[in-house]
């Protein structure tokens, strides 16, 4: 949950990074940006399902833990 | 003879009934079947005998005793209480203020014209 | 090669199309079968509404003048998408709870229910949008143009070009005609419209289709796939593009804003959302539909430079690149894309500003209007449903307006970002009101203020301007001289990007006027309550309340729901809460929480601030008392958890007391009644024996009577027992109903038939009295398994009552027939007096007639045969309050016909 939190964070740095760039280095050619802004992309979209499924898990989890409780609770 | 009766009740089939029973012993039958107006009509039409319903349109019968007896022109005006209730409380309160007799419905027709040439004195 | 009049076919058939998507699965919401309706997959789809035909052209556009910079627009929503658990979530939760229905009315309700607010987020939202449904239309004319220009009617017979200004107006009128008929079906919020959102679903995927399509030719029909592009990507003028840093983060930036503050966005983000779990599929799913959309851009716009003749508008290279490779079935597809854009964005745009303008600016005024004393009189939802039906034209006709006065050109290319950059002015309030319990309606008006005003000084009036708006002079020197002013260059800052030097100018001034009003104001008792229930959201969902207790009456309250809600949801409501507090019938207490619900439920219709007024003329208080502030002054978890336990404990201990004391009454009123009841049993019985005994006793006794008087005694005695037999029957009845010993004769009938004998068996009862009875044989054609004789008793009686008592001089009575999944309910409704609110809970009680039983001339016995027939079906009835005259439902459950 908290991991989960910090990704936008990560997503926020990595499509900044080209910014950081020192002005002076050879320039990067158009086709490596391009592969490395979907790389990154798609690197997000990947950890966020990964995320989403774990949610989803433990929310289950929890809902389940909550029925048991309740069942538990009665005579 | 030629006295007068007015006999205050709501249901027509009593009303014809009584109506034949008195009138055919000679008395005048007058009616009336609003409580609420009731006792304008006893005003007016003076009667020697007043047969009064309990469960009365608008108004009680008790209702309508009471005001009778707190009147000094009507205070001593023979009344005979009608009831289909039939509960002990109605007699009571029927004695409390002041009705001259009391009976049940159904009644022996005979019942009532006595107790009415009774209440009308000689 | 495509013709022109082939393309309005295609175009008329995709329309068809999209209006029966919606009306199926508005046929299956109202159905009930929601199903996949919901599904997240839905939700994400729908989501895509903010890839309009601005972004499904214009990317490819973008790319070829300045390379990658165009992933900046898609690259915001996807950060924020991916940390949904930090803004996404709490919104989705807020307009959930909150019962939210636009981002005026969130605004609004956060600051206190101001309608100020509201309408300054309504205003603002319209000068942001209506530039941006004219750049929707534009790019629908300009794709019709691409073909019209090749069309073979042009060069075969010299026709004219059909008028690209009518193909706009056309388009206008069809869209305004598709949202005001699947867009304002309904007025709750909670009612979503899934016609809409479905049909918007299914467009989302045509236009990634379309685009991937085209794609895909490029790839791998036009160059010799990835690597081959790859190569040709580093060659095309495109490579030369150079980053440009304060654009780069500042397009992320507000991207990403509008994303969270656009009117669509928070349409179909909050107030569509049918289920808060959808958030999760939603934020790696979308990120996912916007990577593919811009998979292929830059690929499109490299081939696109390479093989189109210098000079074409490269804007339109996803429409003419396939026609010119002759692939005119793509291009067709490719067009249907680009069209299913636009449109899908002016349906939610409309949608959602018709919403704030009906709630935040016609509501308001026409309350104020016509108002009179304490309560709303006439139809309100009629009024509001027409307010939006209106303003939804309004607001295409604005679209329309401005795309012929700007001529149609250029500027409106620049408009998008323009548009962006004047909603999120939103962004402060909204996130301020969500995280930080200190802000105060006078901060988020001032911050919106200003930063309205900045945005259209430095940003809107210059683009839109020419030298009549703004001179040249102002321009280059500033206003009256002032070099500081300078539209472009605030503070002397010059040689910034003129979107983002007026991006950070606004949201600097609009965050700073934000902060300091609020710390610098204090906030009324209402935002104080509405700032906890927002920023504490996840913590405490039920919140301090903003109601205390009123002795208003809950059939005044009602009569109002039922204007607004509708008289269906409001009676459930109403009935629900009644249940809850442990009562029977329709009206609940008007107790603090059940206010709360009951504002909240209505401000789902009308909006908060609305809502708020409308219960606070009814109840004549709208405020709030210590103890409520006590509770927000509670910081501590703790305090919170305790307090709440004892408000639980003592709403428990107060519902039993209530119960209790409710019980007693009715036991004491019951034994009053079983009195009577004896009396009056006596009485009935007595009475027709009297003339019976009086009369055979004349019979017996008088000697020489007439042939005539006998047969009239006779038939007096006769009738008399009739009577007397008709009074046992009804007792039996009722004892024999009561003990369940009653055999049903349960076979299918038709709802109609049972009226029908009804009604006719009535009129023969009596006939002193002309009723009229007004029914809806239509709605009557329900098939149901039931006693039909037991039913239409019970009809009988209830047609009966309404002739003996309706006492209206043109007496009425209707009979109204609703059916519903598993229960079919029938009122029966007169326009007399009805019955007096503290009599409603007596009339089903044996012997418990109103008035004098000269008028009613039974025994009181039939509305408590009723009830217990009712029971003995399985079914209710009850008293209705609140419908003008005496009202009755009749409600049973529909058995299957085995």
């Amino acid at each position: 949950m908290d991991a989960a939190h910090l990704l936008p964070l990560l997503g926020v740095l990595l499509v900044i990074l080209p910014l950081l760039r020192n002005s002076e280095a050879e320039p990067a050619s158009t086709s490596s940006a391009i592969l490395y802004l979907f790389g990154v992309w798609f690197g997000l979209v990947l950890l966020s399902a990964m995320f989403s499924r774990l949610l989803k898990e433990q929310n289950l989890l929890k809902e389940q833990k909550e029925l048991d409780q309740e069942q538990g609770d009665a005579p | 003879m030629g006295k007068t009766v007015l006999l205050i009740e709501d249901e027509p089939n009593i009303i014809e009934a009584v109506r034949f029973i008195l009138s055919r012993d000679g008395w005048r039958v007058e009616t009336h079947s609003d409580g609420a107006t009731a006792m304008s009509a006893i005003q007016k039409i003076k009667p020697d005998v007043v047969i009064l319903d309990v469960m009365l349109p608008n108004r009680s019968g008790f209702d309508i005793l009471q005001e009778l007896r707190s009147a000094e022109e009507t205070e001593a005006l023979p009344v005979l209480m009608l009831t289909a209730r039939g509960q002990t409380k109605d007699r009571e309160l029927a004695e409390h203020y002041g009705a001259s007799r009391f009976m049940t419905k159904p009644f022996a027709n005979s019942d009532v014209l006595n107790c009415v040439r009774e209440l009308a004195g000689p | 090669m495509v013709g022109f009049n082939m393309l309005i076919v295609v175009c008329l058939a995709y329309v068809v199309l999209l209006f029966v998507i919606a009306f199926f699965a508005d046929r299956r919401a109202a159905l009930g079968k929601l199903g996949w309706l919901q599904s997240p997959i839905v939700y994400t789809l729908s989501l895509s509404i903010y890839c309009t035909a601005w972004t499904f052209y214009g990317a490819v556009g973008n790319a070829a003048r300045s390379g990658l910079e165009f992933v900046t627009i898609y690259l915001g929503p996807t950060l924020v998408m991916v940390g949904w658990l930090w803004i996404v979530r709490k919104l989705v939760r807020i307009g959930k709870t909150q019962r939210i229905t636009s981002i005026a009315d969130l605004i609004s309700s956060r600051y206190g229910k101001s309608n100020l607010l509201g309408v300054l987020v309504t205003l603002l939202a319209v000068v942001g949008t209506t530039p941006y449904i004219a750049l929707q239309l534009q790019s629908v004319t300009l794709s019709f143009a691409v073909f019209a220009d090749r069309a073979p009617e042009r060069v075969s017979s010299g026709w004219d070009l059909p008028d690209l200004n009518a193909t706009a107006l056309w388009v206008a009128a069809g869209l305004a005609l598709f949202t005001v008929l699947f867009g304002t079906r309904n007025l709750d919020a909670n009612e979503r419209h899934h016609g809409v959102v479905t049909a918007i679903a299914f467009e989302a995927i045509v236009k990634l289709v379309a685009l991937l399509a085209v794609g895909i030719f490029v790839v791998w029909g036009v160059a010799s796939g990835p690597s081959d592009i790859l190569a040709r990507i580093d060659a095309s003028p495109i490579a030369n593009w150079e980053l440009r840093p304060g654009r780069w983060a500042g397009l992320i930036f507000l991207s990403a804003a509008a994303f969270l503050c656009l009117p669509r966005m928070f349409q179909v983000m909050v107030v569509e959302n049918t289920d808060e779990r959808n958030v999760l599929t939603a934020s790696w799913a979308f990120p996912l539909y916007l990577l593919l959309m811009s998979l292929f851009v830059v690929p499109i716009a490299v081939v696109g430079l390479d093989l189109m003749p210098a000079g074409s508008n490269p804007d339109l290279f996803v429409l003419t690149l396939p026609l010119s490779q002759g692939q005119d079935g793509l291009a067709l597809l490719s067009f249907l894309g680009g069209f299913s854009s636009a449109t899908s964005m002016v349906i939610v745009a409309a949608i959602a500003l018709s919403t704030m303008v009906s709630n935040h600016i016609v509501m308001p005024i026409w309350l104020a209007a016509t108002t009179t004393g304490a309560t709303v009189s006439g139809d309100v939802r009629q009024v509001v449903l027409m307010a939006r039906r209106i303003s939804i034209g309004a607001v295409l006709a604005l679209g329309y307006a401005y795309f012929r006065y700007s001529g149609g050109g250029t500027a409106l290319a620049a408009i998008g970002l323009i548009s962006f950059t004047g909603v999120v002015q939103v962004l402060p309030a909204m996130l301020g009101g969500i995280f930080w319990r200190r802000a105060t309606r006078v901060g988020a008006a001032g911050g919106l203020i200003v930063g309205f005003i900045v945005w259209g000084y430095t940003l809107f009036l210059p683009s839109i301007g020419g030298a009549n708006i703004l001179p040249e002079t102002v321009m280059l020197s500033g206003p009256w001289g002032l070099g500081w002013l300078r539209p472009q260059a605030l503070f002397g800052i010059a040689g910034l990007d003129p979107v983002v030097h007026a991006l950070i100018w606004s949201m600097v001034l609009n965050t700073l006027v934000f902060c300091l009003g609020s710390l610098l104001s204090f906030p009324t008792p209402l935002e104080r309550l509405q700032g906890v229930q927002f920023v504490n959201i996840f913590e405490h969902s039920t919140g301090p309340r903003g109601w205390t207790k009123s002795g208003v009456e809950s059939e005044d309250l009602l009569v109002m729901s039922q204007r607004i809600l509708g008289p269906e949801q409001a009676q459930r409501l109403f009935q629900h809460e009644a249940q809850a507090q442990g009562k029977v019938g329709f009206l609940p207490d008007t107790s603090p929480d059940f206010l709360e619900l009951l504002e909240r439920e209505l401000a789902g219709s009308v909006g908060a601030a609305t809502a708020h007024a409308m219960i606070g003329q009814i109840t004549g208080s709208a405020r709030v008392s210590v103890e409520d502030l006590l509770a927000v002054a509670d910081e501590t978890a703790q305090i919170l958890e305790y307090s709440s336990q004892l408000e639980a404990k003592s709403a428990e201990l107060g519902r039993t007391a209530r119960q209790l004391r409710e019980a007693n009454e009715k036991l004491t009123e019951l034994s009053v009644q079983k009195d009577a009841f004896l009396s009056q049993i006596s009485h009935e019985l007595r009475t027709p024996m009297t003339s019976i005994r009086a009369f055979s006793e004349i019979l017996r006794d008088m000697e020489g009577m007439t042939p005539v008087d006998q047969r009239r005694y006779s038939s007096i005695i006769h009738d008399e027992t009739i009577r007397l037999t008709r009074l046992l029957d009804d007792l039996l009845d009722l004892s024999v109903l009561e003990n369940g010993q009653v055999v049903l004769n349960e076979a299918p009938v038709r709802l109609r038939d049972v009226i029908e004998r009804a009604v006719s068996a009535s009129s023969q009862a009596q006939t002193t009295q002309i009723l009229k009875v007004r029914r809806d044989t239509a709605s009557e054609m329900v098939t149901l398994v039931t006693d039909s004789d037991r039913l239409s008793q019970v009809f009988i009686n209830l047609i009966a009552n309404a002739r003996k008592y309706c006492a209206a001089p043109d007496p009425q009575l209707t009979i109204k027939v609703r059916k519903y999944e598993s229960r079919v309910e029938v009122d029966f409704v007169d326009n007399g007096q009805g019955i007096p609110t503290k009599s409603q809970s007596l009339i089903f009680e044996k012997f418990s007639r109103l008035s004098d039983h000269a008028a009613a001339g039974g025994a009181g016995l039939g509305l408590a045969i009723c009830r217990e027939i009712m029971t003995n079906l399985g079914g209710t009835i009850a008293y209705l309050p609140g419908q003008g005259g005496a009202a009755f439902r009749v409600s049973l459950n529909l058995k299957q016909v085995v």
